[in-house]
């Protein structure tokens, strides 16, 4: 999908943001549910 | 335009309170580094300036002098620049007397060992009444550099029916506003405070004073970073030529923080008694609502990175991260900030986290914690824009950007070698604010040993960092080569802000919203305290 | 004003994670009582030493075989200095202040309070593994606080 010159109605690739921001917040699954599971024991 | 002596006397005002600023992280570093070689064991305090005077020092000067001078500074600078008038300064120099006189007060009683209670100032620890009243003071001068930001909004108002305040200058006011409605809290524990502590009063509600501190103490930690996003919006887009990603998004942000920043305080008291679980279930929800605006900034932030990217043909997350300026001190300071915010933003989730918040509570993982949001984040972002600043106040070139530059990638190293170590004390369970931890030789203390020994090592780089910015600040302003005087220009937004919905123009409204949200929202607990009045204190001086 | 539709996958994908965490929390709260302490009792501090079961802090036994252990806080010691328990035995810690604010922390445990003076704070535990565990006043209480701790001896069964 060609983005116009002129930042039209069409939306911008955003690929990076994307990717970055899906990283950032799959790792903070994945590490809070860690802490979660590494630290039941002490309950 | 306004003519160039207008200029020059706005300078001067942005320059005291900056200054101001930089002298006060320049002493709290060498509070902050002893502290740090204390806790390994290498040295101990002596009787007459011991431990806890220090870390009463260091949380002081760093968190509330340091942040709150610059980030009066800031706002003063972009209300100044982005509408421009013929104006007096009085304001400006008023709001940074009283601030400073309040410092000084409250600063002399620490120094004399009269208030030894950190920079949290837990009743029944009483302190001289001076000192409260000093803190007070400070909080009143803040109040009157927020009454210049919001006289220049309504006189924009006046000047521009119908027009949005420009964005730079919206998000500068929605600091204060949300400051405004945060620091009601902290003026209403002083009401009690202070008369407890000249002694007309026998005896103050602990739980009701903490309460009140935490209305106020969650708020001020949203103060420095809303302080941070500021820049982050606003100016360092212009760093790298982009342009804020959407005027409409970022306001949308700045009313989300005004909301949701100050009815979450609570989290701070998940271990007391006397606050039902009930209550406390529900700060731990009003608490992840806060994280939403940040959410977004972390998308807005990247896309207009992207954006730029893309202008200059850059594809993708590594085109993007390439595209940028890291050898730009300005730059380097915020994006070294930004990272480092990616660590705070996690732990703030686990601290929040209701019964999992019994693991890390007052261990020196909140430490860690707090030292990869304000410590790293927003001081490294407010010394980058410090280097973007002084030439811009003082028409002098930065001197040695170099060592500028090194100094943010030093202070992005050592912080993460202190806040880990301290994030893994901390789940070994050693604790916050005690002057050592070796508990006579037991054996999970000495667990703790290496990792406060690589937190001392972590803080003498932090120190080295710290040393080689107050140079280059001061450097730059004693050189005399002087450069033509350079505008200071703010990032306009991709999505402009004619295409923002009049609801999120709002200032003022939004801030009456938000005192209402979280009087409703502490109605509960403060309700439930008021029902067990109890037995109150009459106070103690145990240091 | 456009919401641009990454965003609002993003936006999407974060609120699902925080309404996510806090399911598993709400059900880690009912399940395992995973919860914050929480005490709604009150007691004079200034008569703390002449108010029951505070007269006596210590261990007490009760006829369904768990305990209850009574600790005074206050300025730079906790009194019982040592407390002997038995290694799986069902714990409920009452903690109070005679002055200023404590903390009553446990490392390697999730019990962890704050002792407010006024008030009674309480939190069970089980104590899984025997040994020494440290017990440490984490709430900065004067001159003395980084001296002030307990121990708790844990006894195999």
């Amino acid at each position: 999908m060609a983005w116009p010159k002129k930042s039209g109605d069409a939306e911008a690739p955003l690929v990076g943001t994307l990717r970055f921001v899906f990283v950032m917040g799959s790792a903070f699954v994945v590490l809070w549910l860690l802490m979660y599971w590494l630290l039941r024991d002490r309950w | 335009m306004t003519s160039d002596l207008q200029v020059r006397a706005e300078n001067r005002v942005v320059l005291a309170h900056v200054y101001t600023s930089t002298a006060a992280i320049a002493l709290g570093a060498v509070f902050g580094v002893f502290q740090g070689f204390s806790r390994a064991g290498a040295v101990s305090a002596p009787p007459w300036f011991d431990y806890y005077r220090m870390l009463t020092m260091h949380g002081v000067l760093m968190a509330l002098i340091f942040t709150t001078f610059f980030i009066t500074g800031l706002s003063l600078f972009v209300t100044y620049r982005a509408i421009p008038r013929e104006r007096n300064v009085t304001c400006g120099w008023l709001g940074w007397l009283v601030m400073l006189a309040g410092t000084a007060m409250a600063a002399s009683e620490i120094l004399a060992g009269n208030a030894t209670v950190l920079y949290t100032f837990y009743a029944p620890l009483k302190a001289s009444p001076w000192f409260y009243i000093g803190a007070t003071i400070l909080v009143l001068g803040t109040w009157i550099v927020a009454f210049e930001i919001f006289e220049n909004i309504v006189y924009w108002r006046k000047r521009n029916p119908g027009v949005a305040v420009p964005l730079v200058v919206f998000c500068a006011a929605a600091t204060f506003v949300m400051w405004i409605v945060a620091t009601l809290g902290v003026v209403a524990e002083m009401a009690l405070l202070i008369p407890w502590a000249f002694g007309w009063v026998p005896t103050v509600n602990v739980l009701l004073t903490r309460v009140f501190f935490w209305y106020f103490g969650h708020p001020l930690v949203y103060f420095w970073i809303m302080g941070a996003y500021v820049i982050w919006y606003n100016i360092i887009p212009t760093r790298y030529g982009g342009n804020t990603f959407s005027d409409g998004l970022t306001r949308l942000t700045f009313i989300m923080l005004i909301l949701l920043s100050t009815p979450v305080g609570i989290h701070h008291e998940f271990m007391e008694p006397g606050i039902s679980s009930a209550w406390k279930a529900l700060f731990t929800i009003t608490t992840y609502g806060v994280a939403i605006p940040s959410f977004i900034t972390a998308f807005a932030i990247f896309a207009s990175f992207e954006l730029a990217a893309i202008k200059q043909g850059r594809r993708g997350f590594i085109g993007t991260v390439k595209s940028l300026p890291w050898s730009d001190p300005a730059f380097a300071g915020a994006a070294y900030g930004m990272l480092l915010f990616i660590l705070g933003g996690f732990g703030g989730l686990v601290n929040a986290s209701y019964g999992m918040d019994a693991v890390v509570h007052n261990t020196i993982w909140i430490v860690g914690h707090f030292h990869v949001t304000v410590g790293g984040p927003v001081a490294l972002t407010f010394v980058g824009a410090t280097y973007w600043l002084i030439p811009r106040l003082t028409g002098r070139a930065l001197w040695k950007p170099k060592l500028a530059l090194l100094q943010t990638r030093l202070w992005f190293i050592g912080m993460l070698i202190m806040s880990f170590s301290m994030h893994f004390a901390g789940l070994l369970g050693a604790p916050r604010r005690t002057s050592d931890v070796t508990y006579q030789g037991a054996a999970v203390a000495q667990s703790w040993h290496p990792y406060m020994t690589a937190a001392a090592i972590g803080g003498a780089i932090l120190f080295l960092s710290i040393l080689a910015f107050v140079a280059v600040a001061l450097g730059t302003l004693l050189q005399n080569r002087k450069t033509e005087p350079m505008e200071a220009t703010f990032a306009t937004a991709a999505e402009p802000s004619a295409t923002t919905p009049a609801m999120l123009q709002h200032l003022f409204r939004w801030g009456v919203i938000a005192l209402a949200f979280a009087v409703i929202v502490y109605a509960g607990p403060i309700g439930e305290i008021i029902r067990h009045p109890g037995y109150g204190s009459s106070g103690l001086r145990t240091w | 004003m456009h919401i641009h539709r990454y965003e609002r996958w993003w936006m999407t994908f974060g609120i699902t994670m925080l309404v996510a965490f806090l399911a598993l929390l709400a059900f880690a709260a009912v399940e395992n009582s995973i919860v914050p302490p929480s005490g709604m009792q009150q007691i004079d501090p200034k008569l703390v030493a002449r108010t029951p079961p505070f007269d006596h802090p210590g261990l007490r036994r009760l006829s369904d075989g768990s305990y209850e252990a009574y600790y005074v806080a206050q300025v730079f010691a906790f009194d019982p200095p040592l407390l002997v328990i038995p290694q799986d035995a069902k714990v409920t810690f009452y903690v109070t202040s005679t002055d200023v604010v404590h903390g009553f922390f446990i490392p390697g445990t999730a019990v962890n309070m704050m002792a407010v003076p006024g008030w009674v704070n309480t939190q069970t535990h089980v104590f899984r593994r025997a040994g020494e565990y440290l017990l440490i006043c984490h709430e900065y209480c004067g001159i003395g606080h980084q001296s002030m701790f307990g121990k708790i001896e844990v006894t195999k069964r």
